[in-house]
């Protein structure tokens, strides 16, 4: 029996996927609803201040608002989890699911960077950036939006398709 | 449920040709008087008109369900007032985000561009003849008596049926959306992305009222405003991609009927931080008023409240 098999037959595993409970499945995928508008529309407002859309918001006054981000994340890992090990043996030959992940590494590091070179220039607070951090916010935008478009293509592709389909 | 639907929808459709023909009245009196008060009432008319059509759209929907098995009601009327009113509903959608636009850019600049006045006009126009249509039809569906001499219930769906087109515009796009499974996931995921826009700008926007980030001038977020117009956008188009092509899974639900619910209340809040003049005024390191604040917490509760009836809709009433 493989890992992915006996993950998916954990106790905890059978319940998410299988309980009638609406705190079971329903309540999961909503907390990672939730955590996902947060940690994209934080990331969000952030790179647009970066691209210059708003330059007029001082950069300094949205690390309170970056906190939100990252409760977002520390939502969606766990709620991430509970939702992949009830499907194991499904995701885990789902190339979308790969690619989901790649893409939310991706804008995660992408993210940090542009914020560490935006804290060492340690611009005045409403100047406009630099055309390497635009280029970064633009990159990180990118990758949420495939971290999306692959996410929800999970449902659709390979075994998992009947899982969330229509 | 059904039956409330109908109800519902005949209560409601008229305010929206009442509040076009005011609307409409009040623009063009204000662009001869040159009045910006009263083009920013006329815009705002539109806008809540633009709210309303959601909640008549949908329970029109659910009102078909009922016609559908009652005596005397010809589905080809129906099907008629349907086609007609999805029109007028994109139309009026067009309309309101234009109007929002102007909203805004009063807002910012006290004036219009030129360009969106001339839209706004043409829109209104378009919209209120494309709704005068939609209601005659639905009219018919159970006023025979307005068509003229003729024989209420069959005898009338009889007429109706030689008059038809054989294409039906509602059963194209249910049919586009249905066939194609591209087309249901595609929407799927633009709904996801729309939400992301729109939470994002609009949870930093009110927490700003509420007191975060209390450093920066309401005026430089309000900038980022057209982005989370643009994610409504998305959503209602995409919205009504899944509602016009399986009905059923969302006119039967109760907790879809609450999302659009919380969904107009949401953009009626979403409008005041838009033209409010007590939130325009904050500087760097001001802070709002009780009022605002409370606008503010409310607007949190009710988009949440759209995520969490949207997220679990499928889950609650009729599972699907």
């Amino acid at each position: 029996m493989s890992v992915f098999t006996w993950l998916e037959h954990t106790r905890l595993a059978t319940w998410v996927g299988l309980s009638d409970s609406f705190f079971a499945y329903p309540s999961i995928l909503l907390l990672h609803t939730i955590g996902l508008t947060l940690v994209v529309g934080v990331q969000l407002v952030v790179a647009l201040r970066v691209i210059g859309l708003s330059p007029h918001i001082p950069l300094r006054e949205l690390d309170g608002l970056l906190r939100l981000a990252w409760v977002g994340l520390a939502l969606n890992v766990p709620t991430g989890v509970l939702l992949l090990i009830a499907k194991a043996t499904q995701f885990v030959v789902n190339p979308a699911f790969y690619l989901k992940m790649l893409s939310v590494g991706l804008a995660v590091s992408i993210f940090f960077v542009m914020k560490a070179r935006l804290d060492r220039r340690n611009e005045a607070d409403e100047s406009p950036c630099d055309r390497s951090s635009r280029l970064l916010a633009v990159a990180c935008l990118s990758c949420w939006l495939l971290a999306i478009v692959a996410g929800r293509a999970m449902a659709y592709v390979g075994e998992a398709a009947e899982f969330g389909g229509v | 449920m059904s039956l409330n639907a109908v109800h519902f929808h005949i209560v409601t459709n008229h305010t929206l040709t009442m509040g076009m023909v005011l609307g409409l009245c009040v623009f063009f009196l204000a662009l001869w008087r040159k009045d910006s008060r009263l083009t920013e009432v006329s815009l705002g008319t539109f806008v809540l008109v633009a709210l309303a059509a959601l909640p008549v759209f949908v329970s029109g929907a659910a009102a078909q369900r009922v016609t559908a098995d009652l005596v005397g009601v010809s589905p080809m009327v129906v099907r008629r007032h349907q086609d007609a009113a999805l029109a007028a509903f994109a139309v009026a959608e067009i309309l309101g985000l234009l109007a929002w636009l102007g909203l805004w850019q009063f807002r910012r600049k006290a004036r219009l561009h030129r360009s969106l006045v001339g839209a706004v006009a043409l829109g209104g126009v378009v919209t209120l003849a494309l709704m005068t249509q939609a209601a005659t039809f639905g009219g018919e569906i159970r006023h025979p008596e307005i068509v003229g001499a003729i024989e209420p219930g069959a005898a009338a769906a009889d007429t109706y049926t030689s008059a038809m087109p054989a294409a039906s515009t509602s059963a194209a796009v249910a049919s586009f959306v249905v066939t194609y499974a591209w087309v249901w996931q595609a929407a799927e995921t633009v709904h996801f992305v729309g939400m992301c826009l729109l939470m994002g700008i609009l949870l930093a926007v009110n927490l700003r009222i509420i007191g975060w980030m209390k450093g920066v001038a309401f005026s430089a977020l309000h900038r980022l405003l057209p982005v989370a117009a643009l994610g409504f956008s998305l959503n209602t188009l995409s919205g009504m991609l899944f509602v016009v092509a399986v009905p059923e899974q969302y006119t039967q639900n109760p907790a879809f009927f609450l999302k659009v619910a919380f969904l107009c209340l949401a953009g009626l809040q979403a409008a005041y931080l838009t033209v409010s003049r007590a939130t325009w005024a904050l500087g760097p390191g001001d802070l709002a008023g009780t009022t605002p604040r409370l606008v503010a917490t409310s607007g949190l509760v009710l988009w949440f409240g759209v995520v969490f009836w949207g997220s679990t809709l499928p889950f609650l009433g009729l599972r699907f």
